[in-house]
This record gives C-alpha cells, structure tokens and sequence, in this order.
C-alpha cells in the first residue's frame, strides 16, 4: 500500500505539472507584441479619415520648414534684404546663416540652413510621396472626389517641393512614390525635374477644387487657381514663354482671380485666406506647434517703429535684429521717403518700419544696425501672442504675383504694350489711381521696371531671390544693390562688415549640395558637388 | 619510540567540524620521524584505510581547511573533523541555483555584505563601486539620491547600452537598483564571463548581478539595529573673482571688443554701458561683494539612516524583517533624499518535500532635485550684483527697454522652485520547492516589480524658467512599470564513484510593461497652488502618454560535470523567443561550455607544497551572449501626430512621417551577438593570507546596431542595422593580501585592478568611418576629437591662419600644413577610457579597534572639461560673460603673456573664421582626468563580548567615518568620478561628510 506521503506527493506532483503547462502554452502568444503607441503607413492609410489625416501631414512639413529661419531663404542674399551686422555675433549657427547672406566661406555644403532646408523639402516630399502612393489603393472611400482631390493635392505638394530643390540646388535626386532608395539616388537632370513638376500641377489642376469650393475647414489647400499659378510661374522660370502666356491668361480670365483693394490688408493680419490669396501656409495661435516666430527675425530691439509706443515682445516692430531692409529695398525702389511719390504708395507703410525711436520722441541713430530700416510684412498683428508665437499665415502665391508674372512674360515675348495692363494693375491699387501708371517703353527698361515693381509689390516675401536667377541678375543686382558701404557704413567707419557684394559670383546661382547627402547617397560621392563649392 | 612497531589497518572519516559533512578525497599522509612515509587520499565519502603503526603521524588535510595532525594511539578508528579556514567552501550563488566556490568554472566576484554595509550610500549600485574587478560604476552627480551607471567589462556595445540584468531574489528589476537597502543583502555576485551569465542569454551581454537578500540563519534568531548621523561639509571645486578682480576683467573685455564705444576702462561712462545701476553701486561702495555660491548653500547639511531588521530562524517557518528610514539632506538648499523601506522574507516547509518562501521589498522615497543650472549660475553671476533687495526678496533686475529680466536670480530658484522625485516600489517574490526524491528538485518563482514613479515640477514667476510670458510652468510626469518573471526550474543530481553530474533544465517567462503619462502647463493665475493645481494653468502645452511593453520566454539547461572532485565541466544553453527582436528574427540560441582544472587537489602535488599553497585553480569558459536592446523605433517606420491650422486657425490633426524621429524601420533586426573567451586561476597561499584571482576575457561583438545614416532625398535620416562589429579585451585581477596578522594586530589589504581596450573593428559596409570620432580602430565611444589647441596668439605673430584674430586669441594648428584650418586638422585628442582602474582597501585592526581605509583610483583617461573653460574664458560665444574662475583672472594682456587664458572678448568675432564657427572649440578643454580617491576612512570600536555578554548583547560596534575626505587629482571640475564628469554644466557642488554610527546586535 503506498504511503500517504507517496500519495501527497504524487498529488503535488500532478498539480505543479498542470500548472506549469498551463504557462507554458499561454506565453507563446505574447510574443507577437507590437507596441500600442506606433502608427505605421498600413494603419494610416486605411480610409478616408486616414487619408486626410495623411495629407495634413504634408502641410505640416511645409509649415513647419517656412515657419524658423529657413524662411530666410530667398529673402536674405538678395537686393532686398541683409543680415545686419549684430547677427554674425549670436553665434555659430547664424554665423551660417549671415553666410548665405553674404556668400563667404561659411555658404558651404555644412552650413546648417543649407542642409536642413534640402531635408526638409524631402521630408516633405516624402510625406506627399506616401500619398500619393496609398490614396488611390484604399478601396471603399466615402467620397471618390474628395479621394481624387487629395492625391491632387499631394502632387501639388510635392511639385511646391522640387520647385525649391530644382531652382535652389540644379539637378537633384527625385524619389517618387515608387522609388526604391536601397542603392541611393542619384543627381537627376534639372530638365527631368521640371517635367514631373509639371506633370504634377498639371494633374493637380485637373483634380483640384477651385477655392470657391473649398469650404470651411477645407479653406487653405492646395486648389486649382494655386496649381495654375504655379504652373505659369514654372514655365515662366524655363523661359518657355508661350506656356506661361497660355497658362496665365486661363487663370485670369477663367478663374476670375482678383485684388484686394487695400494693400495694408493683406499684411495686418487679419484677411487670412482672403480673395487675393491663391495658397497661403497656415499658421495659428490655437496651437503652440502651429506658430511662426517670424518677426523676432525681422524685427529689431532697437526701439519702437511709433513714438513713445511701449516697446517688447508683445509688440510690432520688435525683434532680435537678424535681418533688415537693404538701402535700395527701403530707401530706392519705392523712391525717396517724404517725397511725393513716397507719400502716395501705399504699400511702403505696409512693408517697411523705416524709422526707430528712442525714450524720447527721437529718431534713433544707434550704433551700427538696429536703428535702420525693418522689413514690416511680418509684424505681428494684436491676435498673436507675442513675437515668437504668432499666427499670421505666409503668403506663397497671391494674385499680384501673377499679374506681374503675366506682365513679364508678355513683355519677353516682344508685347511691350499688352505688357502694361497687368502691370499698372497693381500701380492702380498701389496708388488708388492711374496717375503714377507706367507708360510704353523698350523692352530692356521695362525689363527694369518690372523687377523694381516685384520688389515694391512683392518684397521679402520669399521670391526675390528666385527672381533674380530667373532673369541672371544675381550678380549683378547684387553687385549693385548690396554694396552698403556706399552708403552707411562709410558713416560708421567700420569696414569689416560683410555683404554679399564682396563674394558674390556666378557660382552663387546654385546652392551647395549638403555634405550629408554626398556623404551617405550611395549614388553620389564628394565629386558630385554644385561647381565652386 | 619502538621503530619495529606492527603496521595496523586505521580506519578513519574525514568531515567537516561545522557541519559534518564528509569531505571527499581528502589526503591522508603517514609520517614516521617527521618523515612521509606513505600518502593516501580518502574516498568520496571520506573514508580511508591507512597502514600506520602506532606512533607514527597522520597528516589529514583538505583544501580550504585547515590540516590536522594526529598521532596514531590504540584506536584504529579515527574521525577526523577539520576546520574551514577560509572561503573554499563557501556557497556562491549562481545564475538559477548555488554552487561552491571551489568548483565554479566561470568568473563570478562575490561581494559580502560587510564590504557593501561598510560605507552608507543612497543608491545600493555606488555601495559596489570597484568591490569587483571588471565593474565600473559612477554616480551621475553628487546630488543625494542620484543615479549611477554600471559597467561590466568594458564597453559592450556601440549604441544600445542599457547596464546589466539585476536580479534580486528572483525579481528582474530593469533600471536602478536604489530601492534596496544594502543593510539587507546578504552578498552581490557579479556574473561576468559568458559561462556565469550566459543562462541569461539575451540579457546578458552587458553582465548580470545577482542580489541574494538576508535569510534567516536556522536555529538562530537575531536583532540588529543600524544607525548613523553626520553632517555634510562644502568642499569646494570652483573658487571665483571677487568684485573688484571682475570688475577689472569685464572692462578689459568690452574694451577690447569696441574701444571705441568704452574707451578708458573705469571711466564712468564705460561703466554706465556695461554695469547695471546694482553694480555701478556696488562700484561705488568700493567694489562691494556679493557671494553668490553661498546665497545658495546650505553647509553642514544633516544626514541619517536607521534601520531595524528582526530575524528568526528557529522553527520550521523561519522569518526575517527589517525597517529602515534614511534623510540626506542636501548641501544645496531645498535639495536631499529621504528613503522609507521595509524588506520582509519567510520560508516555510509546509511538508518534509515541500518548501515554500516568500519576500517583499517596499521602498518609498523622495528626492528634491536641485533646479537645471542654479548651481552654474551661482558660480557665474556677478559678484557686484547685490542677491537680495531690502525686503530680503531674491532680487531681479529688468532691462527697462526691452522689459526683460537680465539677471535671472538662481536664490530664486533655489528657494522657490520645486522639482520633487517621489518612487513607489515593490518587489515581490513567492516560490515552491518541491524535492520527491533525495537528488531531485523542482522550484518555480514568480516575481513581480511593481515601480511608480513621478516627478513634479513647478517654476514660480520669479524663476528664469517661468518668467513672463510663461508666467509660471507646471509639470507632472507620472510612469508605471511591471516586471513579471516566472521561472521554473528542474535540477537532478547524480552522483556515483568519482563521478559526480548536476543537471538543470528550465523554462522561464518575463513580462515588461511601462506606461508613462505627461502634462505640462503654463500662464497660471498664481503661484500658490504650483503644480498641485494644473488645471489652472492657462495654457496646456502638453498632455502626453507612451507605452512600452514587451515579453521573452526561455527555455534553458546546464549540465556541469565533475571527475574526482577536480575536473569539472560545465554547459548551459538558452534559447530565447523575444518580442523586441524583428519579426524576422524572433529567436536565438546562446550556447556556452566552460571548465575547471583544480590543480591542488592534484595527488601529485606534494604535502609540503600544500603547505604554503592553498589553492591552485584553472579556469576557462567560452560562450555566446546577447544584447536584446533593440529600440522599437528601429524596427517599425513610425508615424507621428502633426496638424495643421487649415482656414487658418481650426486645427486638423493627423499623421507624418520622418519628422523628428526620422528613423526607416527595419523589421529583421535582430540581437546584437557577443563571443565572449574568458581564462583565469584563482591562487591562494601562505594559508590563505595572499589570494590572487586574475581573469583575462577577449569578447568579440558583432551585429551591432549602428543608426546608417541615410541621404536626406529619402526623407529620412538613419536607419538601425546589424553591422558593426568591436572587439573588448581585458584583464581583472584581484588581490587580497593580510600581511600582518598576530593575535592583536592584523592588517589586511585588497587591491583590484582591471583594464580593458575596446576597439570597433567594423562599421558600414565600405565604410570605415562614421565621423571622426567614430571609426575602425577607435573605440566605439569616448573619444574626444577636435583641433588642437597650439597656444595662444602674441603680438607679432602670424594670423593667416585666422585673419580675424588678435594676440591673446586661441590658436589652432594646421595639422596637414595647408595653411588654413579645415575639418582636415580635426584628430583625436583624447579618451575617455582609462589605463587602468580599481580598488585599494585597507583594514587594520588592534584588538578592538578597526580602521578601514576604502580608495579608488582610475588613470589615463581624459574627459573634456567644457564647463571649466566656460568658466574660466570670458567670451560671449566660447565661453560665457559671467564672472570666471580664479584662474580666468590671470587673462592674456600685452604686459602678461605667461598665460593659458585667452583675452576676454566679449564679442568672439575672432573665432568666427574656424570651421565649427565660434562654437567649435578645441583640445584646450581636454583635460588629464586620473585621480586617486579616498572614498571613506571608518574607525571603529567592537565593544569586548566579556562586558556585552553581561548585557545579553551580542555585538556592538560603534564607528566614526569620514566620506569622499580626499580626492587627488589634476582634474579641475568637481569630481572626474562622475559620469558624464564633462558635461557642459555642473549640476551640485562637492562636500565631505563626517558621521558617527552604531551597529548593535542582540
């Protein structure tokens, strides 16, 4: 007979045995674990809130590479824009940035704005790009217009992003929504770049919705007025002349695109999205990722633009004195201040602080920069928090711009006349009348007068530089235009300081391809630099 | 004495005095006129059967204990019982079971309770400080309550790093181990070689250590009470300009930057440009100074730790608990660590085959942080700036044009901002032993870690952090985290002859989970209800959750073989499934083998021999770990939240990809691999007063992860991929050595010394390099590289190299000679890893009285001194324009250029010509880090067991003890032992503490 204790055992035994293989079998499962917190492409992608949700991400990437100093980029290095002297002081990162200012040594292929501008167009290229590919597989989408919109919008996008590749850096890599980067991708020519974009807007403009059918929260994207405007200004670029007659004339006269009748409007802040505005990009103050910190760029410490106004963060006109108004920007092109014609062009009070107050009611002259001339389209306006949170939107392509878009190409192809309607337009509302319209010239002056009137119309607003290595004058404005030692720094007898006069040449048409990108794309190497750098 | 007596058969057993156990193979030797005549070893029980005539003298003796000699009488049955003498037979505590120290075959350091007891500390890992050869750990601040990083055997891996496995009583804890009370353990072993960890497998690439707490010892029962008290002492590392010297030198600097503008230095309206209306007065007063450090300081801060601890071990259930509470307060004001704890154990043996124990930890404790940068500031204010204004209120200075504050005061955030570490933890363990036969044994454990832990902040108004517009800021972070571990274990035992094998089969499953939640908050109304209140702050800036979790279930073996008691072979094997490697690659294999060859239970080795050497062992293991740190961020391709403010204020939310993170998922990553070799031999001799225990390991890693960076056209940035390879190689020795020892006076002495060289031996394909710093050849972090400092610019000197420069400028050498500075001129100017480092301890003893004498050194290594030179350098971009060292006084000027110190320039626009920009730097921050420390000097004092048994007490130690006394070293910073030591900012100042305890024991 056996024990009791064999018994017991045998009992425990058993019940161990039972428990153990219980485990055993339950632990399997639980190694198939994927962290709750991760969304990936397949889980974004699955339907039509997944799909907006996808697109939006596109838009961030644009608003987030224009809302720092990258946003400098095609401002500054320009007839209308510097660095001030102050700023080659704040340290090494804007070291870099004075650099692209000025085109010295530190404009190389490491400088910091250089680099992460080209990373954060891919990036965005990279979000379009996974639209572009997923949208029209997800099957059983609630509203198959809105499913062909968004995919326009996405191309639209992504043609915004190579536009600034191709004209900033020439022949670039261009990864598409199949493209695989195992083995690297290699330096495509410029021209082949130029297709797709063109490609891409043409397809945007096809499924697109016009901005009359945007509505509500839709307010914003990209539409078929923006696509048509950007085409134009594309073939503009290319100096394939016929296109852009053809492009701009079907969005003026279809699309009935239009001015605001006051100028001032359209920068104070609070005429977002208005009916001069074909694709703004958005900034808020409802959300601390969604702002713009813009005038601390533009703005100066010096001392506030209005008489004995209090003066700090809260307020126009402030800031960390980066960047002002050259002399030709607030001081030539809009002609003499307080001279009649200043006094009549609505648009100087609009886009220039030109003068700086001390304590007193004085006009300051402080010490090399901060008392001098601001760019003032980015002040920010009473909505906003303060200068480094503010919600104005940018504008990236308004109605102006295509007016004087069409002027130039009808004035390149030989149509002096025909060219001066679209231009003395925007004379008109500068103005309030025809009195100061421009009258028939020769091609070569109006040539001129077309690129001052951008500066006047357009100034600071990102497309100058673009403007200037569209018609090769780079150099040359330069040259003459951002020579400050003619004027104030004769004045102050300092010599030393850097302007882009000094070092400008015809390399300066390209950017430097960024170091990271020879280093790490397979498909490129040290050699494949932009000539110069 | 007859020479022809008769030859008889002695019969005999030789045991162990302690616990009878028979002590196999030992040698029995016959001498006759103290001559050997014959020699015999006993045998697996410890029987012999000598011839021997009487008179005639058996020598008995066996390893680890002390030998015997007995003269042979009338009795022909003799049972011998030898003493240990040293720690042979002790019981080392191995990975899933025990084993004797005698028969381990891999590289296992034990570290006792009274070393880890002898010194206090807040965080149990700095109690193990160089205890081992092999193991690096460094506090990451002088703070009370402060983290340490743990390393086993150099560096194992170039990106995942995480410390090694802790195991505590069969509870996994991940992270630090501060919630133990060291009172409470009974000894740590490190595991270091892949034959000790390797049953770990994927766990154990970076070591394991295995905490085994307090047991009750059987039949006794026993009270204890610890306590000591002790105050901290400044022991400053930074001595600044006073007022008038800093006065002196920021006029120099502006003036050099503009003369024009700040002409004659001193006159007052240069002064009136640079000073604020606070200083001119001081000025005025006749350079007035203001100690800022001081202001901060709360010297000769208060520290205690009391503990009590109840253990009864009679019985068939026996129980051991003990309490403990420990406040540190800290030397910065509004700073310390206060610790409650309690530890509580049981074993019961509910049946003759079944045995059951259980233990719980629970520790609670709060640490007040001292506040990002109010120590740095403290140093760099300007000693002219008055601290408090006439209420007594830490004073504020506004710029009255911009309406900005321009001295943020640090008393303010001393005084009035919090910053409160409050953990919660518990540590579980219940286990089962279930024993139906003599040699076999099944155990199944669960343990469970249970960890809360939050941290809130509040930065009131008058704090830089929460000036306006933030108008105060509020965090509350709070994370959670589960450990589960489940492990079974079955082990057989068998034994016949001279063979002798113990085999262990497993299976093991372990559960991780943590979940974090974080709400930050600014614009709050008032500062009275600081972070309690979040919800009245204005504007919410974040409210944020992020979960982890993840699983691995083992299966494991070990067979360990032993021949005659001195042959011992040994394997384990481990396969782990994890949920962290890429789902291409859920499972390894970690295989290991490893032996032992006691040589001095050799019969061949002599009786004489035997007599000064005590101990002969060769070792050898090989086997393969691994490192299961994979990040999930490497395996999935991530999509973030973003949104965007269409129709230009109503937020739409969604998804991007390749934002910040910017990582390309790759799902067949897999564990990073480690081969680890390790030979050693453990000596003793002279009767165990010298014992030498040297290792040499050679690991070669591969599959290392490396972040590839990827072209910026992907849209991304890295991507992690198995590629790299390194290899460590290394020596640990440790000596311990009792040179003198009479019956009143004993000097003991124990030196560990270890040294490791790392090297990558393999990055990307085709690449050979990452950067600089990281290339083939080099190891894979602390290299420090950067131009090289040449010197400082005179007058008459050449400046191609830098166009912009002046005399008294830093000068850069053009390494390659091409006449200007370009990331070519960039090399290695030093590392971090040192030459050598370990332990030097001291014990003397004089009849009652103890002195030990605790030091650790480290030598040949560099780190690079960044907040030195900004401390020392007044440049506006270099360094900073605050107030500068004592030694940043003696500036470069035309009349003084014996000098290392460049010209103060406020403007730095000299440095803008360098590569990096004005940033850059250069090897003038790289300085020689070696130091010897004394960690703490402890006299103490046993009260006599003559006058304490008259009490019916059973010990009484009463000690004075004196931490960190001495520090020697060329390092100018505050101690180069601490980690991360050059870091741009110095986070609490250095202190000494002195403290007097008691240790009773009833």
């Amino acid at each position: 007979m056996k024990s009791i204790k064999q018994y017991s055992q045998k009992f425990w035994a058993l019940g161990l045995a039972v428990v153990l293989l219980q485990g055993f079998s339950s632990c399997r499962k639980e190694l198939n674990y994927t962290p709750e917190v991760f969304v990936s492409a397949q889980t974004v992608y699955k339907d039509e809130p997944g799909a907006i949700a996808g697109v939006t991400g596109i838009y961030q990437q644009l608003q987030t590479l224009k809302k720092s100093d990258y946003q400098l980029i095609g401002v500054i290095g320009t007839d209308e824009a510097r660095c001030t002297y102050q700023a080659q002081g704040y340290g090494s990162y804007w070291a870099g940035v004075v650099g692209m200012d000025v085109y010295d040594i530190t404009f190389n292929s490491q400088n910091a704005d250089v680099s992460g501008f080209w990373a954060g167009c891919y990036q965005g290229v990279a979000n379009a790009n996974a639209a572009i590919l997923n949208i029209p597989q997800i099957k059983n989408f609630a509203e198959p217009a809105v499913q062909s919109r968004l995919v326009g919008e996405a191309r639209f996008m992504r043609a915004l992003f190579y536009f600034y590749l191709v004209q900033l850096y020439g022949d670039v890599p261009m990864p598409l929504e199949n493209t695989s980067i195992a083995n690297g991708l290699p330096r495509v020519p410029q021209q082949q770049v130029y297709s797709q974009i063109e490609a891409d807007l043409k397809f945007a403009v096809a499924n697109c919705w016009t901005k009359n059918k945007l509505a509500g929260n839709d307010i914003g994207r990209a539409n078929v007025e923006a696509a048509k405007a950007l085409l134009g200004k594309v073939y503009l670029t290319l100096h394939d002349y016929q296109n852009a007659k053809t492009t701009f004339e079907d969005l003026i006269n279809t699309n009935h695109i239009s001015l605001m009748q006051n100028y001032a409007d359209l920068f104070d802040g609070k005429h977002e999205n208005n009916a001069e505005s074909l694709f703004e990009i958005q900034y808020s103050i409802d959300n601390n990722n969604n702002t713009q910190g813009l005038q601390n760029l533009y703005g100066s410490y010096a001392g506030p633009p209005v008489k004995f106004e209090t003066f700090d963060q809260h307020t126009p006109g402030y800031g960390g004195t980066v960047v002002m108004a050259t002399s030709y920007y607030s001081d030539t092109v809009f002609a003499k201040p307080y001279s009649w014609e200043y006094q009549y062009d609505t648009r100087y009070a609009a886009s220039i602080n030109h003068d700086r107050y001390d304590g007193n009611g004085n006009t300051m002259s402080w010490w090399v920069d901060p008392g001098l001339p601001t760019v003032k389209k980015y002040d920010i306006s009473s909505g906003d928090i303060d200068v480094y949170h503010s919600g104005k939107n940018l504008y990236y392509l308004r109605s102006a711009d295509v007016f004087l878009m069409y002027a130039e190409t009808l004035n390149e192809l030989g149509q002096t006349q025909e060219a001066l309607a679209p231009l003395n337009k925007i004379r008109e509302r500068a103005f309030g009348n025809n009195t100061l319209d421009f009258a028939a010239t020769d091609q070569a002056s109006l040539r001129e007068i077309i690129m001052d009137e951008r500066s006047r119309e357009l100034g600071a607003e990102g497309w100058r530089w673009f403007d200037l290595k569209r018609t090769g004058t780079l150099v040359q404005r330069l040259k003459r235009y951002n020579d400050p030692k003619r004027d104030f720094m004769t004045k102050n007898n300092s010599t030393t300081d850097p302007h882009p006069a000094q070092n400008v040449s015809a390399k300066n048409n390209l950017f430097p391809i960024p170091l990271t990108e020879l280093q790490n794309n397979a498909a490129l190497g040290l050699k494949a630099q932009n000539p110069g750098y | 004495m007859n020479a022809s007596a008769q030859q008889r058969k002695i019969n005999g057993a030789v045991k162990d005095s302690q616990t009878g156990q028979p002590l196999p193979f030992a040698t029995v030797s016959v001498e006759a006129a103290g001559k050997p005549v014959n020699k015999f070893a006993a045998d697996q029980n410890g029987n012999f059967a000598v011839d021997a005539a009487v008179g005639h003298v058996l020598k008995i003796s066996f390893t680890g204990y002390e030998p015997k000699k007995i003269t042979v009488g009338d009795t022909t049955n003799i049972t011998v019982l030898l003493k240990s003498n040293g720690n042979l037979s002790e019981v080392v505590v191995i990975a899933y079971g025990t084993e004797k120290r005698k028969d381990l075959t891999s590289s296992v350091t034990t570290i006792s309770a009274k070393q880890i007891s002898e010194a206090p500390s807040t965080n149990l890992a700095t109690a193990l400080a160089s205890r081992a050869p092999g193991l690096e750990v460094h506090s990451t601040s002088t703070q009370p309550g402060a983290g340490a990083a743990v390393n086993v055997r150099g560096l194992n891996s170039i990106t995942q790093l995480q410390g090694p496995l802790y195991i505590v009583d069969g509870v996994a804890l991940v992270g630090d181990i501060r919630n133990i009370n060291p009172a409470d353990i009974e000894s740590v072993e490190i595991l270091k070689d892949a034959a000790a960890a390797g049953i770990y497998g994927s766990r154990a690439a970076e070591g394991v250590i295995l905490i085994t707490t307090k047991k009750p010892k059987a039949g006794a029962t026993s009270i204890n009470f610890d306590m000591y008290a002790g105050i901290q002492v400044n022991n400053p590392a930074y001595k600044m300009l006073d007022a008038r010297s800093y006065a002196k030198l920021k006029r120099a600097g502006f003036q050099d930057a503009d003369p024009g503008t700040f002409g004659a230095p001193g006159t007052d309206t240069a002064d009136r440009k640079m000073f604020n209306t606070y200083e001119l007065q001081s000025i005025a007063n006749g350079y007035a100074n203001y100690d800022w450090q001081k202001a901060i300081l709360h010297n000769n801060a208060p520290t205690q730790n009391y503990t009590l601890s109840v253990s009864n071990g009679t019985g068939s259930n026996r129980v051991y608990f003990s309490g403990q509470y420990q406040n540190q307060d800290g030397i910065l004001i509004n700073t310390g660590y206060k610790k409650y704890s309690a530890h509580f154990s049981d074993e019961t043996a509910i049946r003759p085959f079944l045995k059951m124990g259980a233990s719980a930890n629970y520790a609670h404790d709060i640490t007040h942080n001292a506040m990002p940068n109010e120590y740095q500031q403290s140093l760099t204010e300007s000693p002219l700036q008055p601290i408090f204004d006439a209420g007594g209120q830490p004073l504020i200075v506004i710029d009255k044009s911009t309406g900005t504050p321009t001295i943020f005061n640090p008393a303010t955030l001393a005084l009035d901002a919090i910053d409160l570490y409050t953990t919660n933890r518990t540590n579980a363990n219940l286990y089962l032993e279930f024993t139906p036969l003599k040699n076999l044994a099944f155990r199944s454990s669960i343990g469970a870690d249970i960890y809360q832990a939050e941290e809130d902040k509040y930065y009131p108004r008058t704090t830089g952090p929460g000036y306006t517009p933030t108008n105060g800021f509020a965090e509350i972070y709070n994370t959670r985290a589960t450990d589960v571990l489940w492990e079974n274990t079955i082990t057989y035992n068998f034994l016949k002859g001279d063979h002798e094998l113990n085999l262990l089969g497993g299976f093991t499953f372990e559960k991780h989970e943590n979940f974090a939640t974080d709400m930050q908050a600014d614009q709050f109304p008032t500062d009275l209800l600081s972070y309690k209140a979040i919800g009245s702050g204005g504007q919410k800036l974040q409210d944020n959750s992020n979960y982890d979790g993840w699983a691995v279930r083992s299966l494991l073996a070990r067979a360990v073989y032993k021949y005659k008691g001195r042959y011992i072979l040994n394997a384990t094997i481990r396969q782990d499934g994890s949920s962290r490697f890429g789902s291409n690659n859920k499972f390894g294999v970690f295989p290991t083998v490893s032996g032992a060859w006691r040589v001095i239970d050799e019969p061949w080795m002599g009786f004489k021999l035997k007599t000064w050497l005590n101990d002969f062992k060769l070792r050898v293991s090989y086997g393969l770990v691994g490192n299961q740190n994979l990040p999930y961020d490497a395996i999935y391709t991530r999509y973030d939240p973003a949104s965007y403010p269409f129709n230009g204020s109503s937020i739409t939310s969604g998804y991007a990809v390749a934002g910040t993170n910017g990582v390309y998922g790759n799902n067949s990553l897999q564990w990073e691999v480690q081969h680890q070799f390790n030979a050693g031999t453990d000596i003793a001799i002279l009767n165990n007063r010298v014992q030498l225990s040297v290792d040499v390991y050679n690991k070669n890693i591969s599959s290392l992860l490396m972040p590839l960076p990827l072209a910026p056209s992907s849209g991304f940035q890295t991507e992690f991929v198995n590629v790299a390879a390194m290899n460590t190689k290394g020596i640990d020795i440790a000596l311990k050595i009792t040179p003198i020892q009479t019956k009143d006076f004993t000097w003991q002495t124990s030196i560990n010394w270890s040294k490791y060289k790392s090297k990558v031996t393999k990055l990307f394909p085709g690449r050979d390099s990452v950067n600089l710093a990281l290339r083939v050849g080099l190891p894979p972090s602390g290299t420090y590289v950067n131009y090289i400092y040449d010197g400082l610019y005179q007058q008459g000197d050449n400046f191609t190299l830098n166009p912009n420069g002046k005399p008294g400028d830093i000068k850069i050498k053009d390494v390659n000679g091409d006449g200007k500075i370009t990331p070519l001129d960039e090399v290695v100017v030093g590392s971090s890893i040192p030459k050598g480092w370990g332990s030097f301890w001291n014990y003397f003893r004089y009849k009652s009285i103890s002195l030990t004498v605790y030091s650790t050194y480290e030598y040949g290594q560099q780190l690079n001194n960044l907040t030195f030179t900004d401390l020392s350098y007044y440049n506006s971009l270099y360094g900073s324009t605050g107030n500068v060292t004592v030694q940043g006084g003696n500036y470069w000027t035309p009349t003084n250029t014996n000098t290392n110190i460049p010209r103060p320039n406020t403007f730095g626009t000299s440095l803008k010509t360098l590569p990096g920009g004005v940033g850059q730097g250069s090897s003038y921050s790289i300085q020689g880090a070696s130091y010897f420390k004394i960690q703490h000097i402890t006299l103490g004092y046993d009260f006599p067991s003559a006058l304490l048994d008259k009490i019916k007490v059973h010990s009484l130690n009463i000690y004075a003890q004196a931490l960190n006394p001495f520090l020697f070293t060329g390092y100018k910073g505050v101690d180069p032992d601490i980690a991360g030591a050059d870091a741009a900012n110095e986070i609490y100042p250095r202190y000494r503490t002195f403290l007097m305890g008691v240790k009773l024991g009833l």
